[in-house]
């Protein structure tokens, strides 16, 4: 017997599990531990903290594999640090697409585009960018069926028609085509990680940035440095990006305050206490808040089926109260669901809706109607504005009636036929993709199946039109119908924010898809380290200038 | 010793069963549709309907539960419904985060609980008594994540001494790894310490009130000796037992307190999963959590043996 072991049995005292505790003391080490040098990438310089743009997100990185993503914040945020476009997008301003690894494109005709392609690209891992590669990925783009897939549903195949140009052959004219390869769906991949089992997880591209696969923890803080050898020359002092997912609101303004982070995704309740700092906010209105009419022949209410009582719903409410009390003013009251920068958007349809209760009182008593019920489903980050909605309605003799929903099931909630209303704020994407998604008789949250013949006359003749003069009347034409016979009922446009560190960083702008863009923001130069929000600070930059990316 | 540890372990396997079917049930009642966050707003219903047959969603919920279970009892927990990610990964990745918080938050109740509770027992009565009695009450009233945020603002926001978020593990920087778990484990520890100077002082006063404490003292043992050698080692079962349970209920907390702190623990991926509706990493998240429970329980379990060996098993 152990001597330890003895002594501690005449004094009745068994030996402390000194052992046990060691090796778990040890694994605990080694699960600490953030050593992956099986996965470690090609031992990438650790960047200074003063040269790197440090990002809080609440969006978290989903999969790197292009062809498998969505858009939104997992491609502004993530993919398009690692890779390029055929085209690329400046993600403020109106559907344009710009070179990039596409250098020019023709339409020899209405169905068939040919984009000559950029020269001297390599991907990271060697691979030469051409015709082929593109056209590989274009096939596997179409084999996979991503979520993006139907944004590009017109292409049926890629030709190779020399060593740098690429035909796309079309089933009908699709004037979007261009803007959407400069999406996750045109992103290029190298082929010869196609098959790589972790090509989600460690992406292959020809991008700006270099992801740290061995330095970075999913769902922490992903680390980029700027890739020396990019093809535009613009990119080569670019900052290093540190991507920290940080879910909590509070935590992301708490971690801006403190210097932590350079840059964050934040909600109007954090968006004035950090103005309020000195911190620079920047702005887009991004979507839309309000209800979109499921019930439109009042099968389940019957009174939505009158267009009168569904614009009594619009009269009612004072909007610029909303704005004011729930958003902090960042937001603005509209009736129409696109913005001013977007298609379809018609300013005299801004301000159809004035605040009037009497006009209100009038529209329901015309329908006959004194009082009705209906119900919203609405998650509880909606709360605040859907009571404040209630409480208008309420004064006409409307009693709306809030069911709260889990976040996660408000989607699916709207393609049922369980309520008359969904209350979606959708983003403010391009109208041709809009349609087949809210207002079509075939859309998925249009779940009574509601067909307005004037809408898919119209919006059939712009989707496949070249003609921009036909695709503006069309849409303007097909949002009046929305808006007047409140088809969609919109009270306010809302600001997607970031506030940013504007003594460190420069050309910060919020992009079309909640996230700012990544790619355009540059660190001051001799800008001091930020240390916390203390001491004198310059002022915010206006920072919705228009700054495209650097071209080469 | 071995024979408790083995039971527990045989014990082991019915309970991770039950508990990973229960998990699953729930997880399917969670309204939601996992096809809404893979494919975004835009799916058309054929998209939606496609990738439901891929994933098997339209599958009877037995069968989707057994074609888990036979992976799972192969050691294969799985990959992210979003990506390649083992969900093994995602758990390590996070674990060593909540663990760190439990540890700091036990360490913080202990290091106040303990003693307040010895000096308060030792004192029935007295002013000392008296304050840590409203403290412990106090400290059990307050919530963690309220007492989290009043700790982020002095310390994070005005005086910046301390990070306001972020992990850095002890093998980066055992120093900056205090730093940044310091005022999450405050915030944890504090009603944890609450908790353990209550039990720590009733315990105590059950003590000195024995017998056998009476006849310490007759026989002329030094209050030190009485105190020390005698009262607080048989004050220690239920202390050891309320940190058994407050161990226990740290993990929990720790789950809400990473959401002010935005640590990367347990917790987050606890929500992102449920959130995401990503089942595997969410199944994978309640197994461990079973499993640090149950190693906690044992390791109560022989703490007890080592405290009190008429407590060890024959």
């Amino acid at each position: 017997m152990p001597v330890a072991t003895l002594h501690a049995a005449r004094k009745g005292l068994a030996p402390p599990p000194v052992r046990p505790l060691l090796l778990l003391l040890g694994l605990w080490l080694a699960a600490c531990s953030n050593d992956r040098d099986e996965l470690a990438g090609p031992g990438l310089p650790v960047v200074a903290t003063e040269q790197t743009v440090r990002f809080g997100t609440p969006n978290p990185m989903v999969t790197f594999d292009p062809h498998l993503a969505d858009t939104g914040p997992q491609f502004s945020s993530y993919l398009t640090l690692v890779y390029d476009g055929l085209t690329h997008l400046n993600l403020a301003s109106p559907f344009e697409p710009h070179p990039a690894l596409a250098t020019s494109w023709t339409w020899p005709d209405d169905n068939t585009v040919d984009l000559t392609l950029r020269q001297g690209v390599r991907f990271i891992d060697g691979e030469r960018f051409d015709a082929h590669v593109a056209k590989a990925n274009i096939d596997r783009l179409m084999e996979l069926e991503g979520p993006r897939i139907n944004t590009v549903a017109s292409m049926y195949a890629a030709e190779v028609l020399d060593e740098y140009t690429l035909r796309l052959h079309l089933h009908y004219p699709d004037p979007t085509l261009l803007y959407n390869l400069g999406l996750s769906p045109g992103l290029m991949v190298s082929p010869a990680a196609f098959d790589n089992p972790d090509l989600d997880l460690n992406p292959v591209g020809t991008g700006p940035w270099l992801y740290d696969h061995s330095r970075s923890t999913l769902g922490e803080v992903l680390h980029f440095v700027p890739n020396p050898d990019h093809w535009n020359p613009a990119f080569r002092d670019a900052p290093a990006v540190d991507v920290h997912e940080l879910l909590n609101d509070r935590a992301r303004l708490n971690a801006m305050i403190s210097g932590q982070i350079d840059l964050a995704i934040v909600g109007p309740t954090e968006a004035q206490p950090a103005r309020d700092l000195g911190l620079g906010v920047t702005k887009r209105p991004n979507r839309w808040f309000g209800f979109t009419i499921l019930d439109r022949a009042g099968e389940l209410v019957p009174e939505m089926g009158d267009p009168r009582v569904r614009q009594a719903l619009g009269f009612a409410v004072d909007r610029q109260a909303i704005a004011d009390s729930v958003y902090f003013g960042y937001a603005r009251p509209t009736s129409q669901p696109m913005a001013s920068w977007n298609l379809g958007h018609d300013p005299a349809l801004e301000s159809f809706f004035s605040y009037d209760p009497a006009r209100a009182r009038a529209l329901l008593d015309e329908a006959g109607i004194d009082t009705f019920t209906f119900t919203v489903p609405v998650t509880a980050g909606s709360i605040p504005q859907y009571e404040a909605v209630q409480a208008y309605l309420r004064r006409v003799g409307i009693d709306m009636r809030i069911k709260v929903i889990e976040t996660g099931s408000i989607a699916a909630i709207a393609r049922s036929r369980d309520y008359p209303v969904n209350t979606i704020g959708y983003p403010n994407f391009d109208p041709d993709s809009r349609h087949p998604a809210i207002w079509s008789v075939t859309a998925g949250f249009n779940p009574f199946g509601y067909e307005d013949p004037r809408l898919e006359r119209l919006a059939a003749e712009a989707i496949r039109s070249l003609d921009e003069d036909l695709r503006a009347r069309n849409y303007e034409e097909y949002f009046n119908v929305v808006v007047k016979e409140v088809l969609t009922l919109v009270y306010l446009q809302i600001d997607d924010l970031v506030i940013y560190d504007a003594d460190k960083l420069t050309g910060v702008r919020v992009g079309r898809y909640i996230d700012p863009i990544l790619r355009e923001i540059r660190i001051r130069p001799g800008g001091p380290a930020f240390a916390g929000v203390t001491g004198v600070r310059r002022p915010p930059d206006p920072a919705q200038t228009d700054s495209p990316e650097p071209r080469p | 010793m071995l024979k408790l540890l083995a039971a527990r372990i045989v014990g082991l396997a019915p309970l991770l069963l039950i508990v990973s079917f229960l998990t699953f049930l729930m997880l399917h009642l969670v309204p939601g549709d996992i096809r809404d966050i893979i494919l975004g707003v835009d799916a058309t219903p054929e998209q939606y309907e496609e990738l439901g047959e891929k994933l098997g969603l339209d599958d009877p919920f037995v069968v989707q539960y057994g074609r888990w279970l036979f992976k799972a009892v192969q050691g294969d927990l799985g990959t992210s419904a979003y990506n390649s990610q083992t969900v093994v990964d995602a758990v390590l990745d996070t674990l060593p985060v909540t663990l760190s918080l439990t540890f700091g938050g036990m360490l913080v109740g202990i290091v106040i609980g303990v003693p307040a509770g010895v000096y308060a027992g030792l004192h029935r009565g007295g002013l000392v008594d008296r304050v840590a009695v409203l403290g412990a009450t106090v400290g059990q009233a307050l919530p963690n994540f309220w007492v989290a945020i009043l700790l982020v603002i002095p310390f994070a926001l005005w005086w910046q001494v301390l990070p306001a978020t972020g992990f850095t593990p002890p093998t980066e920087s055992v120093t900056e790894w205090l730093r940044s778990i310091a005022l999450a484990s405050v915030a944890l520890g504090t009603s944890a310490s609450a908790a353990l100077a209550r039990q720590t002082r009733g315990a105590v006063i059950d003590v000195l009130g024995t017998d056998y404490i009476r006849t310490a003292r007759a026989k002329g043992l030094s209050e030190r000796t009485v105190t020390f050698r005698h009262a607080l080692k048989n004050a220690a079962v239920p202390i050891v037992t309320t940190i058994g349970f407050q161990v226990n209920g740290l993990l929990g907390g720790a789950l809400i307190v990473e959401q002010v702190f935005g640590l990367n623990g347990f917790g987050s991926l606890a929500i992102d999963s449920v959130r995401t509706q990503n089942i595997p990493i969410m199944q994978g998240v309640v197994m461990m959590g079973t499993l640090v429970i149950v190693g906690v329980n044992i390791a109560v379990d022989v703490a007890y043996g080592y405290v009190n060996p008429k407590m060890r098993p024959a």
